[in-house]
């Protein structure tokens, strides 16, 4: 029985119900006027029923979707193949809280280290005027302060951060890499560096940040407590700090926007960037492409761990 | 006719005619003049072709400043029927207007026949010459600044004698003089006269002008002696007094006619245009090699955040007079100087409370280099050095990165098309 029919038989047994109880009511009538009363009920079952039908198919329809889109995701998985955690909760909400506050800095900062740019004034005056603008760098500051110190604590007291922090410590490996990489670049050799964890790309972005933020923080608490520091330290000191900070300002800049942001969301493979910043996942495709040691070192723990299962079961 | 009553009649005839005859010994009385000038109709074609009216208003003749005096008192050879009196001589009674008159600007140019230059009566009036302090007179204060502008706000009149623009004294209109006569109607403001004089007006480049460079502080001073008192003890007022013409005076800081309130921002000494206004002179290599003045002080200022901010709309941020002072404005090597070494703190302490003897340690305006402060071009140029070389660095690896792509790409396509 096809969907269809059963709808149809639905539908009769629907007409006849109603028709025995019209019949019922309008026994007592001359058949002129049951006659009528027949009819209008008729149509306004019809409507009725008409009505089911089409919200009924509504909610089909976007079922219908919601399967297809499972379906779609699916198929990509069979080809992406798993997921691996690259980043976990902890992690991405750092970067989040680094990310945020990096764009608020550069975009009150940046106006004071250029005030002729045409963007400038309008920077500024976004945030009601240079005053206000004073106290959103410090919102800005605050917040990097606020990741330098969760950064530190998870580095200290996670597992993970613990075990990150020393994959990032640069090896001579990634001195062979970046050579490796530049000749495959040019053509003089067909193979790509094996990455692990982080490749010397990432690890430079790191240490980037690290060296950044403690000149950035450094820096700028002399300058957000002028009056403070003034009383231990001459006026010539305060201007080095000024100096410093506009400079490695004008760094930390350049380096996100040339290099983090290349290699990172607008290089070909992954233009126009990626949503791994905010799920911390990357497929088995990517891992195999982008850090095949750290893909074998997985897989071969997985299998050591199968082996172990299978003796004991 | 009975010859007594006659005879009476021809009595009466005769006193009278005898004492019109007297009258007439004394020349004709305003009355008389009125007979025919006190028709509005009255008119003459001028031999160039333009009419003119020979009407004199009797009334306004009367209740002017004149008015007891007989016509002939100015137009001496005026007579019952008469053709081309001589001009009116004012001199004849105010010898000591006429003298200054003659000396100036307006009365040499007249004294060579020129028509558009005013005379007395273009100034004053002519049948209707009221006193200065008469409200209603047209040398009133508050008149007379309607009255020059006649010909100075004329563009034709400006261009002709090449008199500044007409605007720039029409601007006199907007200033804070302008205002405080044309709107709230006070008799203290300046008015023209006040600056330039009266009789003798003289260009400003002319040392006994009024307005020339080396009176105008006293000339301002005539209303803002507080102020002068304060100039004089400045080193732009010594200057002057020395006669180094070079040395601001008033008008170089605040403008001549176009000085507005300090607040309105349109004024060249509101806060956010002090700093280049000082540094219209200040800024200037020829100024402050002559006078051994340091040097970049406004770009110096322009890079701190004090200057950056100002730029922003920070009123509150020091512009150059916050430290430096403005009327009073002395050397850093004067004790006396706000800016002086060991009057900083305190100057400092103004915006910054609590600043102590640490803020007069370095620079404050710093001027990057090995000599002046060597801290900050160290770390500027480490930081030329080192983003320079990074940079670089960045914008080759990832040139490469594409390079290679494009190039493994388009073997990749070769290899399927082959």
């Amino acid at each position: 029985m096809s969907a269809n029919d059963k709808k149809e038989s639905k539908q009769d047994t629907l007409e006849r119900e109603v028709e025995s109880v019209v019949d019922e009511e309008t026994a007592g009538l001359d058949p002129a006027e049951a006659g009528r009363i027949r009819e209008k009920v008729r149509a306004r079952v019809l409507e009725e029923v008409e009505r089911e039908r089409r919200i009924r198919t509504a909610a089909e329809r976007r079922a219908e979707e919601r399967r297809r889109r499972e379906e779609k995701r699916r198929e990509r998985l069979h080809e992406e193949g798993e997921m691996f955690e690259r980043f976990n909760r902890n992690f991405r909400f750092q970067h989040i809280v680094m990310f945020t506050s990096v764009i608020i800095l550069v975009i009150t900062g940046m106006p004071i280290k250029f005030p002729e740019f045409v963007l400038s004034r309008f920077l500024v005056n976004m945030w009601g005027g240079i005053h206000n603008a004073t106290i959103v760098h410090r919102i800005g500051a605050g917040m990097l302060i606020y990741f330098m110190v969760h950064h530190l604590f998870y580095t200290v007291f996670s597992r993970q951060g613990r075990r990150d922090f020393i994959l990032l410590i640069p090896t001579p490996k990634d001195a062979r890499d970046a050579v490796q990489n530049v000749r495959h670049f040019l053509g003089k050799t067909g193979e790509k560096p094996r990455f692990g964890r982080f490749s010397y790309i990432e690890k430079f972005d790191y240490w980037a940040v690290y060296w950044g933020c403690v000149i950035m923080i450094g820096s700028g608490v002399f300058l957000w407590g002028e009056e403070i520091v003034l009383k231990f330290f001459p006026k010539y000191v305060l201007d080095v700090a000024h100096e410093m900070h506009s400079d490695e300002a004008m760094l930390a800049t350049l380096a996100i926007v040339i290099w983090h942001f290349y290699n990172v969301h607008f290089n070909p493979d992954r233009f126009p960037g990626t949503l791994m910043w905010w799920h911390g996942q990357i497929s088995e495709h990517e891992m195999k492409e982008e850090h095949p040691l750290e893909y074998e070192e997985i897989m071969a723990k997985r299998s050591k761990q199968k082996a172990a299962e299978v003796p004991n079961p | 006719m009975k010859p007594l009553r006659s005879f009476v009649m021809a009595g009466l005839l005769a006193a009278a005619v005898g004492g019109m005859a007297t009258a007439g010994n004394a020349g004709p009385t305003v009355g008389d003049c009125q007979e025919c000038h006190g028709d509005k109709t009255i008119e003459m074609t001028m031999p160039d072709g333009t009419v003119r009216s020979l009407f004199v208003d009797g009334k306004a003749y009367r209740s002017s400043t004149h008015g007891k005096a007989a016509c002939t008192a100015c137009h001496v050879d005026a007579k019952a029927p008469h053709g081309k009196l001589s001009p009116v001589s004012c001199g004849r009674c105010h010898t000591e207007a006429a003298k200054s008159y003659a000396q100036s600007t307006h009365g040499i140019v007249r004294a060579k026949g020129n028509p558009d230059v005013p005379g007395c009566g273009d100034c004053h009036g002519k049948h209707d010459i009221r006193k200065v302090q008469d409200p209603m007179a047209r040398t009133f204060r508050l008149n007379i600044v309607g009255v020059c502008l006649e010909c100075h706000e004329d563009r034709v009149i400006e261009e002709r004698y090449d008199l500044p623009d007409e605007k720039m004294m029409a601007a006199y209109r907007e200033s804070v003089h302008g205002m405080a006569s044309r709107k709230s109607g006070l008799l203290g403001s300046a008015v023209c006269t006040d600056c330039h004089g009266n009789h003798l007006i003289l260009p400003g480049d002319q040392p006994r002008s009024a307005t020339h460079r080396q009176h105008i502080p006293s000339l301002c001073g005539k209303c803002h002696s507080g102020i002068l008192e304060k100039y004089e003890r400045s080193v732009h007022g010594k200057g002057m007094r020395a006669g180094i013409a070079e040395s601001p005076v008033c008008t170089d800081c605040h403008g001549e006619h176009t000085i507005t309130k300090i607040s309105d921002p349109a004024s060249s000494v509101y806060v956010k245009n002090v700093p280049r206004t000082c540094s219209a002179c200040h800024d200037k290599e020829a100024i402050s090699s002559r006078y051994a003045l340091p040097k970049k002080r406004f770009s110096s200022y322009m890079d701190s955040f004090h200057g950056i901010a100002l730029e922003y709309g920070m009123t509150k941020a020091a512009n150059c007079a916050s430290c430096h002072a403005f009327h009073d404005i002395l050397p850093a090597s004067d004790p006396a100087s706000p800016v002086n070494k060991a009057n900083l703190p305190r100057t400092c302490g103004k915006c910054h409370p609590n600043a102590g003897e640490n803020f007069a340690k370095g620079m404050i305006h710093v001027e990057v280099s090995p000599e002046k402060a060597m801290g900050v071009f160290a770390v500027r140029v480490f930081y030329t050095i080192f983003i320079g070389t990074l940079v670089t660095l960045f914008v080759l690896h990832v040139a490469m990165d594409l390079l290679g792509r494009h190039r493994r790409g388009k073997a990749k396509a070769g290899k399927t098309e082959g």
